[in-house]
């Protein structure tokens, strides 16, 4: 638990796509509209499953989706 | 509050009851002189293989009339239909906890029987320890759920 460190561009991604909402998103990635609020929100970091699914529907490749804010070692 | 959030404390709310309704009986029965405790293992057997249907019974009954409450309240459907990976994660966090609990309840359950205690304690502490696992696990499923996992 605590602050996710993969930060995302899923709400900017989804105002690009004639406005998504987030159930839409949901619906077509399998997962519930709470997970995509989540996400968004930074409280939940999706599997890689999932990231590689949403990055699919937005034509774009993960690193421009998602992106590790982690400390570097 | 999400959907799921209200179906956790639903389920809070629902093993409370139960629980209480199990110490309301046992005080009943206890004030009317029914209960021998220390000697009548059959009655707490018979007594805690009766509640737990009841308890799984009610939570399912509970969780039906929430979902149609809540649909009929809110006059949308914001119950998603399944669990995703969010909520298995969840759940099995919330599990792990929950069994770790059940675990110590049972090795605290063996120190009334070491005492020389009448069983009845022992059998008590155990079934305590099922419901404490079980609230314990959904209050951290609701931590998990606004806090983030």
């Amino acid at each position: 638990m605590g602050k996710c460190q993969i930060s995302n561009n899923i709400r900017k991604f989804r105002f690009n796509s004639e406005e998504m909402t987030q159930q839409q998103l949901a619906e077509k990635v399998g997962v519930t509209r709470q997970t995509i609020a989540a996400i968004e929100k930074g409280k939940y970091s999706p599997t890689l499953e999932l990231a590689f699914r949403i990055a699919i529907i937005f034509n774009s490749s993960i690193e421009e989706i998602f992106a590790f804010e982690g400390e570097e070692s | 509050m999400t959907y799921q959030e209200k179906r956790t404390v639903v389920s809070i709310i629902s093993t409370v009851a139960v629980f209480t309704a199990y110490c309301l009986y046992i005080v009943q029965k206890y004030q009317n002189g029914g209960l021998n405790p220390a000697e009548d293992i059959r009655f707490w057997g018979i007594t805690i293989l009766i509640f737990i249907p009841i308890q799984i019974v009610a939570n399912i009954i509970i969780t039906i009339v929430f979902t149609i409450i809540h649909a009929i309240v809110t006059r949308e459907e914001d119950d998603p239909g399944f669990t995703d990976e969010r909520d298995k994660i969840i759940s099995l966090k919330a599990n792990q906890i929950s069994y770790v609990i059940v675990g110590i309840g049972f090795l605290l359950s063996m120190i009334p029987l070491v005492m020389g205690m009448a069983p009845f304690v022992m059998i008590n502490i155990v079934y305590l320890s099922f419901n404490v696992a079980d609230i314990t696990g959904n209050v951290i499923q609701l931590v998990f759920y606004q806090r983030g996992v």
